[in-house]
């Protein structure tokens, strides 16, 4: 949790709209709608004043009220433009501001409810990244919910974004287990994409099996990605032979099932290492008998058959 | 005046641990279907004598393995030239009869081949097995693996000497066999 703090107090006269605009986006005395609403017109007429276009303090306040519009009315709209918009602002902010870090105040002078405000306002900018990460999470859990054979493009342009957003709030975060998460449940997208016509939507084989691969350089020892990269080889060895017509030529058998053999022989690595890692794992189980089935090593595939014999036994 | 404001941040996970499982394909119907597709394609490249050139074309199988109904299915409404394909299942040695262009006698059955070349001398019936040596055997095709690969055997004298002619690709494609 982070807060910031507004202190009514002083005056600073080229700031005052922009000042006031975030006053206004925060009076609860206001209906949400009304507020942000207006609030958001001030802001963006604001941010045209020459003072303002290279003032990331402006610009913060853009993002934020921004921000809070999505809160309030946009987080269901999974293509919310607005906050793609308070990203962009708040990246803006950063990318002017030259506080090193240090929070300063900003004093400003309106007109407020009948009355003449003056206020200060500490300017951190801890805050900014703090709203950058807040967006990010959100990026990433729509990333997860549109990644479906439709919206795949939209969620990686979203992971995309909470990459850039953690790591503009936090340079050291430590991406690597969303990297995992989010490249092995892309690859199952491409994947899926992939089956439903092999022949037609035959360039996602490649894109799925580089994910696959991308996650295992990330983490050797990663289960999913081992196994589902083996099933990959080993269902696509067996679509060719299932593929193929009965009557065709003896050469383009010969070339099928050298391919298809290839792969057979591409899978099993990754699935002796799923094997590994989860040994009594009846899937894996089962995908190694078939491989071994397919590379004609009967007494392997046997071997293996036993073994989910004995395991649904025990069941 | 005082404003706090307080950002939650919440990061879902796609899943704890993302393992999906495809649906596994079954390897039994794919190599069966290479099997099948090979034996196909013997019918194309291997000539019989032109009485075994009218009424169906037969393929025998030795015992009521699932090859035998594999086989049927994709031969199913398929022709060489003005011949249907015709499967037939044998129990044992002495249920072969009539005309049969191809006898499959998977690996299970290889114990019976003398007794098969026995009943089948003097007959254009291409032999078809699946066990080592058995093309030395009297076997003229014989499906063996090698490099994990289904391939398979050819005698051309083993068939040649039932009047039957293999043409030069097919050959080219085989593990020649004397």
């Amino acid at each position: 949790m982070a807060a910031m703090l507004l202190c009514v107090n002083v005056l600073f006269a080229q700031r005052d709209s922009v000042a006031k605009a975030i006053v206004l986006a925060q009076d609860q005395n206001i209906p949400a709608e009304t507020r942000v609403k207006k609030a958001l017109e001030l802001i963006d007429n604001s941010i045209s004043h020459p003072q303002s276009v290279n003032d990331p303090f402006a610009w913060y306040v853009r993002g934020y009220i921004y921000k809070e519009w999505y809160k309030a009315f946009e987080t269901q709209n999974k293509k919310s433009k607005t906050r793609l918009e308070a990203f962009g602002f708040l990246k803006k902010a950063l990318s002017l501001d030259t506080s090193h870090g240090k929070p300063f105040s900003i004093n400003a002078s309106f007109h407020y409810s009948g009355q003449i405000a003056t206020i200060t306002l500490d300017y951190d900018q801890k805050i900014i990244k703090q709203i950058l990460k807040y967006l990010g999470s959100t990026f990433y859990n729509d990333a997860g919910s549109l990644l479906d054979q439709t919206n795949y493009p939209t969620a990686i342009e979203y992971y995309e974004k909470f990459k850039e957003g953690m790591l503009l709030a936090e340079p050291n975060y430590n991406i690597k287990a969303r990297e995992i998460e989010f490249k092995n449940a892309l690859a199952t997208t491409y994947e899926k994409i992939f089956r439903s016509d092999i022949k037609i939507q035959s360039q996602f084989f490649g894109m799925t099996e580089s994910l696959y691969k991308q996650v295992i350089a990330l983490d050797t020892n990663n289960n999913a990605a081992n196994y589902n990269l083996a099933m990959l080889y080993y269902n696509y060895g067996v679509d060719l032979i299932n593929n193929m017509s009965v009557t065709e030529d003896i050469v383009v058998i010969e070339n099928i099932t050298e391919e298809s053999t290839a792969l057979f022989k591409k899978a099993l690595p990754y699935a002796v290492k799923a094997e590994q890692l989860r040994p009594n794992n009846r899937e894996v189980l089962v995908c190694l008998m078939g491989i071994y089935f397919s590379l004609y090593e009967q007494d392997k595939s046997d071997g293996y058959k036993a073994k989910i014999a004995m395991l649904d036994k025990d069941k | 005046m005082r404003k706090f404001f307080a950002i939650l941040i919440t990061i879902l996970c796609l899943s704890a641990d993302y393992v999906h499982m495809p649906l596994m394909q079954d390897p039994n119907n794919a190599n069966t279907k290479i099997k099948a597709t090979f034996i196909y394609n013997f019918t194309k490249y291997i000539n019989w004598p032109d009485k075994y050139k009218e009424g169906n074309f037969v393929i025998g199988v030795m015992g009521t393995t699932t090859f035998y109904n594999d086989l049927t299915a994709l031969l199913d409404k398929k022709s060489v030239g003005e011949q249907k394909f015709e499967v037939k299942s044998f129990s044992g040695v002495e249920s072969v009869n009539g005309m049969c262009h191809i006898l499959y006698v998977p690996a299970g059955y290889s114990g019976m081949l003398p007794d098969i070349l026995k009943k089948l001398k003097g007959k254009s019936t291409l032999l078809v097995t699946e066990k080592a040596g058995m093309a030395k055997q009297g076997s003229g095709i014989n499906f063996v693996i090698e490099n994990n690969k289904q391939r398979f055997e050819l005698n051309k004298t083993n068939i040649e000497k039932y009047s039957m002619k293999v043409s030069s690709t097919l050959a080219s494609l085989a593990i020649s066999v004397e």
